[in-house]
């Protein structure tokens, strides 16, 4: 869970388990797919940039994961121990290049290795803004989002469960710096100001530690981290 | 999909529509990204009289009494009700932890419960902005380590507030709370010497099981890892108030020898001049499983107060010593002897075993010794090996009668010979003192002498005879008993080979010989036969012929006839003589005589349960007749058939 900056590799985060495994074996296997649940939005969006329609894109990226967790692409691609998301993107990319008619041509049928919901994909594309930026800027993006999207739905969970749905709600516009109106959110919960300053602290600390163990996970070492979060916010930027 | 543009309050950058949660994901990121936040400028920094006194004006702080992981505990004055109280402030950085709120609320509770003498009373708690306060009994006085360093306390003295210590944990304990955090520093002791444990379940509110400690925190944590129980390192989620007892353990090692067990300890009584005793508690405490430990504290006051209350205790801490003495190396070599219990245990388990000896020895003799003629007949069949086994009670019978007091005696002498030479042993330090050793060996002799007691009781109840002979000569001698009464005769005298030693048989009496053999030449003697002669109206003086029916041998056994040759009517003298031929015949002697009952138609030698031999379940010997019809047969012969029985089923 927290950030041991003082580890210079993580024996057990998802990602060095499936480096370490070199893509053979269950462990290995299991990894990647959990780490791929994580990420197909950005890798779909990618594909659709690419000029592919809704329907093929949806194809592809199911055929995509299907050879990389059933056919154990791992050994081929995981060589150089970089960052999950740059080896993903890398291996769609030579799919796509090379796999391209075969995986026409073979359709695969129903639901693939790892499901998502088509729809929610293609609406999520569609409110992707159409700035003309590149395929691989808009997998960043996407990426970076839903990293994002991610540590956020934790943080409101664990709020959740401690039945404090309301007060996540009010204090999650903390989390970005000390830009919130501290005396409205203290007025809306019916507390006092220096409490929701405790609480706001409590919520930065906790959802900083959950963002950099998401990170984490994706990257083979604890010095990566930070390199990972400065290219999601240039990413992010322009 | 909201499309209206809004802007992030932080950067003022537009929100994509996108934006997780409505967060700029920029400024979400840059959060993370942003170096780890100290406390923030409006967290009041609690070691700061100035600063506290200001956050929480009803108090008037007098005094910063301590600082630690667990927070700052100030004397101060609860302006309000104008008291002296103890007022902790606990740590904020573990204020920042998502569920702290509740757990203090739960665990401050349930603290305000715990009403004891002998434990810090907790009068209220608060939270003041991000200032989280207990109010506790300030107690004026000084902490055990305090005492400890300034050497106000010996060890007897500080031993003396043990069992104190163990009331007021067994009370919490009851009320199912853990202190988890025993150790000098959290058990006060004020003006007037009473104890009083400080920071009860703090440990639990502010997590700090150790894993957290040695993550979080350095030094203080390290400290309070000597005093923790195994669990608490390697399995928190298990922690009990057993754990308390483990540190109470560590603490009293303390008191004992001024030091910490750690890694291979050396028994306090090897350390200090302290009562051998202590090993067994402290040991007792220490157990690294929770379960072989102590279970409640009440049991360690009991065996704290059966030590301390007694004379033979801790060397009186009054008697002055030389500070040299006290503080350099007091080495157990140079120590004078101490008054050791272990010599009562040598002393109690000689004298065990003596008993235990004389006792299964005295079964023994008891049977052999007394009534002479009779007895002496019973011991013909326990001395001979072979007839023994052979007709003797088969295996199922020898092995109930291997329990009998004899062995019984003989289990008492070893089990006790055991513990003296581990005695010896320990004592010449070529094994450690290991109690865990002593009471295995208790375990063992208390399940297997008992059962072996309980045996040996069923047994001699059930049927005392079966118990209290000799084994193999059952029913030959419950036939002699039948037939003869208590027959009280001096023996008859040895009678050389081929000379009968001459005797006399009173009237209505039997005269039991002992016929010892050898078959053919060999030099193994063929075990002893018994033959008998009966007397007739008057004394009769007899002599008595010997042959052999060679056609009828089997095994190492004869089969003899035994012929009363001449009679002499009313002589009162009688004799017996083996003739030469006879050379296999290496001795005999009389055993002594019987009294015959007037009415009894037939002497038997264990005709009717010999007879029944194999019925019972026994092998061997078979004595077909050993019978002597008086009516029809006068003072006829009497003949004694041997004869090895069919092998049975095996019982």
């Amino acid at each position: 869970m927290t950030t041991r900056d003082a580890a210079p590799y993580f024996a057990t985060t998802r990602w060095s388990v499936v480096l370490a495994a070199g893509g053979a074996g269950k462990g290995g296997e299991r990894a990647l797919a959990e780490l791929c649940r994580g990420y197909w939005y950005p890798l779909y969006a990618y594909v659709r940039r690419q000029g592919n329609a809704p329907h093929d894109a949806e194809d592809l990226t199911q055929e995509f994961f299907a050879r990389l967790i059933e056919k154990g692409w791992l050994g081929d691609v995981g060589r150089e121990r970089g960052k999950f998301r740059s080896w993903l993107l890398t291996a769609m990319k030579h799919f796509l290049a090379n796999e391209w008619d075969r995986a026409r041509a073979q359709k695969r049928g129903g639901g693939g290795v790892v499901s998502f919901d088509a729809l929610t994909a293609e609406q999520r594309y569609a409110a992707e803004p159409v700035d003309g930026a590149g395929a691989e800027r808009l997998f960043d993006r996407s990426w970076a989002l839903q990293l994002l999207e991610r540590v956020l739905s934790r943080l409101q969970a664990e709020f959740e469960t401690q039945g404090k749905a309301r007060a996540f709600e009010e204090l999650k516009a903390t989390i970005l710096g000390d830009a919130a109106p501290l005396a409205e959110i203290a007025a809306r919960l019916g507390t006092s100001v220096s409490a929701v300053k405790a609480a706001a602290h409590r919520l930065r600390h906790r959802y900083r530690e959950l963002l950099r163990a998401e990170i984490a996970e994706t990257v083979p070492l604890a010095a990566d981290i930070d390199d990972e979060l400065a290219h999601l916010f240039s990413a992010l930027s322009e | 999909m909201n499309e209206t543009l809004r802007q992030c309050p932080q950067c003022n950058a537009p929100l994509p529509p996108n934006a997780p949660q409505g967060l700029c994901p920029r400024c979400l990121l840059n959060a993370a990204a942003a170096p780890p936040e100290g406390i923030p400028g409006d967290i009041i920094d609690i070691g700061d009289a100035a600063e506290v006194a200001k956050a929480l004006p009803q108090f008037e702080i007098i005094a910063l009494l301590g600082q630690g992981g667990m927070g700052v505990v100030y004397k101060a004055r609860q302006i309000v009700l104008d008291r002296v109280v103890a007022l902790k402030i606990l740590p904020p950085a573990d204020a920042f932890s998502p569920d702290f709120v509740e757990r203090f609320r739960r665990e401050a509770r349930s603290l305000a419960k715990l009403n004891h003498p002998n434990i810090v009373n907790v009068y209220d708690f608060g939270e003041t902005g991000s200032l989280y306060y207990i109010i506790m009994e300030f107690v004026d006085g000084a902490n055990l380590r305090q005492l400890f360093q300034a050497r106000k306390l010996t060890s007897a003295e500080a031993l003396a507030i043990v069992p104190k210590i163990c009331d007021a944990l067994q009370y919490a304990h009851e009320e199912g709370l853990v202190h988890r955090d025993i150790k000098p520093e959290n058990l006060l002791i004020d003006k007037k010497g009473r104890v009083k444990i400080a920071d009860f379940g703090l440990a639990k509110l502010l997590r700090r099981e150790p894993l957290d400690m040695t993550l979080t925190l350095s030094g203080t944590a390290l400290g309070t890892l000597r005093y923790m129980a195994p669990e608490q390192m390697d399995k928190p989620e298990t922690v009990d108030h057993r754990a308390d007892l483990y540190s109470l353990g560590v603490v009293i090692y303390e008191m004992l020898t001024g030091e910490t067990p750690v890694g291979r300890y050396e028994l306090p009584s090897q350390k200090a001049q302290v009562d051998v005793r202590f090993d067994e508690i402290v040991l007792h405490a220490l157990e690294r499983e929770p379960d072989r430990r102590y279970q409640h504290a009440s049991q360690v006051r009991d065996d704290v107060e059966k030590v301390t209350g007694k004379p033979v205790a801790p060397q009186s801490p009054a008697v002055p010593q030389p500070p040299a003495l006290k503080s350099a190396d007091n080495s157990p070599a140079t120590a004078a002897p101490k008054p050791s219990p272990r010599h009562l245990l040598s002393a109690f388990l000689v004298l065990l075993m003596l008993v235990g000896i004389s006792f299964g020895f005295s079964f023994h003799a008891n049977h052999s010794g007394s009534a002479a003629g009779l007895t002496k007949i019973i011991t013909v069949g326990a001395l001979d090996p072979l007839y023994t086994r052979e007709s003797g009670p088969s295996g199922f019978q020898t092995g109930i009668n291997f329990f009998s007091w004899s062995f019984f005696a003989v289990v008492v002498a070893g089990i006790t010979f055991g513990a003296l030479w581990r005695i010896g042993r320990e004592d010449q330090g070529k094994v450690p003192r290991d109690p865990a050793w002593w009471r295995d060996w208790w375990k063992q002799v208390g399940v297997w002498g008992g059962l072996l007691l309980i045996v040996c009781i069923v047994r001699t109840v059930m049927d005392p005879a079966k118990v209290l002979q000799a084994p193999g000569d059952r029913t030959v001698s419950a036939n002699y008993s039948k037939q003869l009464g208590s027959a009280s005769v001096p023996p008859l005298g040895t009678i050389t080979n081929g000379i009968g030693a001459e005797f006399t048989v009173p009237a209505g009496q039997v005269a039991f010989l002992e016929i010892v053999t050898r078959k053919d030449n060999a030099t193994v003697p063929v075990p002893p036969h018994c033959a008998y002669v009966l007397a007739g109206e008057g004394p009769i003086a007899g002599t008595f012929r010997w042959s052999r029916e060679p056609e009828q041998k089997d095994g190492p056994f004869r089969r003899w006839r035994i012929e009363l040759v001449s009679e002499a009517g009313t002589g009162s003298t009688g004799g017996i003589a083996l003739p030469e031929a006879l050379d296999a015949v290496v001795g005999a002697r009389g055993l002594g005589l019987g009294v015959l009952e007037p009415n009894e138609e037939t002497i038997h030698w264990g005709t009717a349960d010999v007879d029944n031999l194999p019925a019972n379940g026994l092998s061997g010997l078979r004595v077909t007749t050993v019978a002597h019809n008086l009516k029809t047969g006068g003072t006829g012969i009497a003949t004694t058939e041997w004869k090895k029985a069919q092998p049975k089923n095996k019982p």
